[in-house]
């Protein structure tokens, strides 16, 4: 087996979000969609009127979505490394949360959300050797857990082995353990407002420590704190309410004051399907701003004609996994036409593709035959039974759909949308595009096209064949 | 850009072999790969495919046999320190078998929280042998786990293959799986049993209910043959519940002949002679009374009969049986010999023995022809026709064709085997009437282990058989307490 072989399908691994050393920006593709500057931008804005205004934190709530796999948490590390750079402005300190290791997806309450904000907020502001933060918080807390829930755990002592916060590792260990996570529930379930204040408190210790770092001899002082909790869009069940997309509005709607009361900076991944559902306004008015990751746009919206900037985009990310191979060395023309075209733009599915069509190959360069075996066998392995029978008919009505004004329940619209079904763009400022009034709004409109792996599956051509040709009404004769 | 499209082509399942043989190599950590293939004997035969095409590594096999709840945890305890190169894991779907809860089980649910946890304990490929309807529960359920995979590798995951499968383990007649080899039997039902439950886990739209019936009932036929009455009894009692919904009678009357054949071994009678005669009435009914199936539970009834001391009613029974099976089937037919065989049994016990030798010569000659020697049918010529000599004292000649007919069933049915067990009885008692005790009691006391796991410890069978053994004890004392005066 050709080892060069081996070193692109090890780099073309899409499970994990890009580091620093694979991450390109492909805000151009993605319809100038500059998501991690304008963060930053709100937030130092925010900030600075802040201080001018008034003594009240103006803090920012958003949120943040885009496809399952399309970058969204690569683009959050990015927004972390940018935030915590010094720059001329002002840095900021990032802390992120990974909502997975927190939480059962299928079992979430408002108060494992908090709980797994305030132990990680603790957990890492009291690592970081340069904060001398002071004062037991959360101890009420531990303690009352410590009675109950963690009576007979091995854990971390709060007050011995740590000043203040959580013991993290038991925290964790909640999302497998569901009587100990009831426990905890109960116990802690008059005091989510207490809660809340507690982490408000230590962000303002916290806060006044980073901003005066450079006094004791660091180079740039924070200039405050960005909490970003990823993957809390994987959420699948809230409370008691119905799986998926009513989980999310319970959530995000129900109990916005609790997600929004956090007096820091933060940024909330949501699903796809919630942002592009009814709801959407309604949300919008309860959050600060909220930013949608489209895909990379690899053709215009007739699905045929390339869009050059995308297709140089996607051949960049792979260019940065290839490391010291040459991209025509390791992929022909033809093979990397074949990967981008029907990738949609998904950046995950690209990865994937381009490594099943490692094991295909014998030697490199690897050959358009060897993607389309890949793909083919990605195809193969679409059971048209995983999905509810109206699926291929809402995907062709959006395809015939010139408007994309289409008559079906919009749940089922997002439905197909959250399965990646359909894949959302923006053009942004694309000249080619036929944007007709090259106006914001035109440009930041978003457009659907059907997942191009998904139009090769007969089910959806039947479909879109039956609407396109209506069968005729039968006169009666007499 | 040259806008290339895909070229839709089907899957090659040896370049599948092969790429998957490659993912498994190329990989330097953890990576999750899915085999979606419907038939467990299948996945089996991948892996072994798989393991030789990879042979230099390290490959661990798990088979979850039973209902788990954490597949980490699992693996975790299955691996211990072990450090292979890569996991195979299959009979995952024994952990949420119902395909339509599939996707909300536990099992499903978990995979999705601890995605992020195996790299931690694998550092090596892991591949999940899995049926469709298992593959889209972790779609559904476990969509982030399902979306960390680097390939899913496609082998014939049509149902039409399982039922293939299906029709090739359910055309074997009876008497073809009774000729089986003890082993090969096992195997044979183990098959089956797989399948089975394989094709009950497929989604209802794609299961043929027709066909998992047969298999049902093939699979009650082996457990049957194999003395597993209690099994059988179950499967059948489904298959005439399903025949009754379904209104074909013919496949009905089967079902319950083959029933009441279960319970007529377990000699519950009363059952068994209601079964036989509804089986009887609903063929005549049906194709009229010139029909073999018509003489075969007709037979059967009068084996009832036979079991009650009822002769003369099973008599005349035989002979209608035998008259319509020389205008059906004709005489040189292994049924016809069979039904011979029967009526010549009434007569040996009747003492007939001059009418009964002509007859069961007459029905091995007929097997001979058909069957051939090697066949566990053709042993049991030979044994009735033992008892025959037994009781005339021709003892030689009655030891010589026991032990022909034991040494055909050894290779055939295997020495656990009720019928096994009943031709070393009769073995058994020509030793005892010979006053060889010792000989005897070793053969009535291995009757009497098969028959404690056939027909269980209360059974008549087990109680004559136990008597025996008591009867060869005492004869052996006595013979000893005469020997010890020789002896000082």
């Amino acid at each position: 087996m050709d080892s060069q072989i081996a070193k692109i399908y090890g780099a073309c691994n899409p499970d994990n979000p890009a580091s620093k050393e694979f991450y390109y920006d492909c805000s151009a593709a993605r319809g100038k969609n500059v998501f991690v500057e304008q963060i930053k931008d709100h937030i130092v804005l925010a900030n600075a009127s802040m201080h001018e205004f008034s003594d009240a934190g103006d803090y920012k709530c958003f949120l943040f979505t885009g496809h399952s796999g399309c970058g969204k948490s690569s683009e959050l590390k990015r927004l972390v490394r940018e935030l915590d750079s010094y720059s001329e402005e002002s840095r900021f300190y990032p802390i992120f949360i990974d909502a997975n290791e927190y939480l059962d997806k299928f079992d979430v309450t408002i108060t494992d959300i908090l709980l797994a904000i305030a132990t990680e907020t603790a957990d890492i502001l009291q690592k970081d050797e340069s904060l001398k933060i002071k004062g037991g918080y959360f101890k009420k807390f531990t303690e009352k857990l410590g009675e109950t829930v963690f009576a007979d755990w091995e854990i971390e002592k709060i007050g011995v082995d740590l000043p203040y916060g959580f013991p993290k590792l038991d925290i964790k260990r909640l999302a497998k353990d569901d009587s100990a996570r009831k426990l905890v529930r109960q116990a802690l379930k008059d005091d989510t407002y207490l809660l809340l204040r507690e982490i408000n408190s230590l962000l303002v210790n916290a806060r006044n420590e980073i901003q005066n770092l450079a006094a004791h001899g660091a180079s740039q002082n924070y200039k405050d704190v960005v909490i970003i909790l990823d993957n809390l869009e994987k959420i699948e069940r809230f409370g008691d309410a119905e799986m998926g997309l009513e989980s999310a509005r319970k959530l995000f709607l129900n109990f916005s004051t609790q997600l929004t009361a956090i007096e820091s900076h933060i940024i909330y991944t949501v699903p796809i399907d919630l942002m592009r559902s009814n709801d959407a306004s309604v949300i919008g008015k309860l959050y600060d701003k909220s930013f949608v990751l489209p895909m990379v746009k690899v053709f215009q919206r007739d699905g045929e004609t390339p869009f050059e900037i995308g297709v140089e985009a996607m051949t960049e990310i792979l260019k940065l996994r290839l490391g010291g191979i040459e991209r025509k060395a390791a992929f022909t023309d033809e093979a990397l036409d074949l990967l981008i075209k029907y990738s949609g733009g998904h950046i995950r599915t690209f990865l994937l593709f381009a490594r099943e069509a490692c094991t295909d190959a014998d030697a490199l360069p690897i050959t358009a035959e060897n993607v389309n075996y890949a793909i083919n066998s990605e195809y193969q392995n679409i059971s048209p039974n995983f999905f509810p029978t109206y699926t291929w008919e809402v995907l062709a009505k959006l395809d015939l759909s010139s408007n994309q004004n289409i008559d079906v329940e919009p749940a089922q619209c997002v439905e197909v949308l959250e399965k990646l079904l359909l894949f959302e763009y923006i053009n942004g400022d694309d000249e080619t595009a036929g944007n007709q009034k090259p106006n914001d709004r035109n440009r930041q409109t978003p457009w659907y096209a059907v997942n191009p792996i998904y139009r090769e599956l007969d089910q959806f051509k039947a479909a879109k064949e039956k609407l396109s040709n209506p069968p005729q009404e039968n006169t009666e004769v007499e | 850009m040259n806008n290339l499209d895909l070229e839709l082509q089907e899957l090659d399942e040896k370049r599948q072999m092969r790429n998957l043989a490659n993912a498994v190599k190329l990989a330097d950590s953890f990576s999750l790969l899915f085999v979606r293939c419907n038939q467990r004997p299948r996945q089996k035969e991948i892996i072994k495919e798989l393991k030789g095409q990879l042979a230099e590594y390290k490959i661990k096999v798990i088979f979850l046999e039973n209902q788990i709840e954490h597949l980490l945890d699992e693996l975790e305890k299955e691996l211990g320190d072990e450090k292979p190169d890569s996991v195979f894991v299959y009979g995952l779907e024994n952990s949420f078998p119902k395909a339509d809860t599939a996707a909300e089980s536990k099992f499903v649910v978990t995979l999705n929280h601890s995605r992020n946890s195996f790299k931690k304990v694998l550092n090596c490929p892991l591949v999940l042998f899995l049926p469709e309807y298992a593959l889209s529960a972790i779609y559904h359920g476990a969509t982030d786990f399902y979306s960390i995979r680097s390939g899913v590798y496609l082998f014939s995951a049509k149902a039409e293959e399982t039922e293939q499968l299906i029709s090739q383990h359910t055309s074997q007649a009876y008497r073809e799986l009774e000729g089986l080899l003890f082993e090969e039997r096992q195997n044979r039902i183990k098959t089956i049993e797989e399948l089975f439950a394989e094709y009950q886990s497929l989604p209802v739209s794609q299961r043929n209910l027709d066909k998992e019936n047969r298999l049902r009932e093939k699979l009650a036929e082996l457990y049957y043959i194999s003395g597993e009455y209690g099994k059988a009894q179950n499967l059948y009692q489904e298959a005439i519940e399903y025949y009754r919904n379904s209104k074909d009678l013919i496949l009905l009357s089967s079902a319950l002949n083959n029933l009441a054949l279960v319970y007529k071994n377990q000699g519950e009678n009363g059952e068994a002679i209601n079964l036989f005669r509804e089986a009887s009435e609903l063929v005549k009914e049906t194709v009229g009374r010139k029909h073999p199936d018509y003489a075969i539970h007709l037979n059967n009834l009068a084996l009832v009969f036979v079991n009650q001391r009822r002769y003369d009613e099973a008599i005349d029974l035989l002979k209608e049986v035998l008259e319509i099976d020389r205008e059906t089937i004709g005489k040189k037919h292994p049924t016809y010999a069979a039904h011979i065989n029967n009526l010549a049994s009434i007569y040996t016990d009747q003492g007939k023995y001059d009418e009964a030798i002509d007859l069961f010569k007459e029905a091995l000659e007929i097997n001979r022809e058909t069957i051939g020697e090697n066949h566990p049918v053709y042993a049991g010529g030979l044994s009735n026709l033992a008892l025959i000599y037994t009781n005339q004292g021709r003892y030689n000649e009655a030891a010589n064709l026991f032990k022909e007919a034991l040494k055909i069933d050894r290779e055939t049915i295997g020495r656990k085997h009720p019928n096994y067990a009943i031709h070393l009885s009769n073995l058994s008692k020509l030793y005892y009437k010979q006053k060889k005790y010792q000989e005897a009691l070793s053969l009535v006391e291995e009757v009497h282990q098969i028959r404690l796991k056939t027909l269980g410890v209360n059974h008549p069978d087990t109680r004559d058989i136990k008597m025996g053994i008591d009867m060869c004890r005492m004869k052996l004392k006595e013979k000893a307490s005469i020997l010890v005066p020789y002896k000082n």
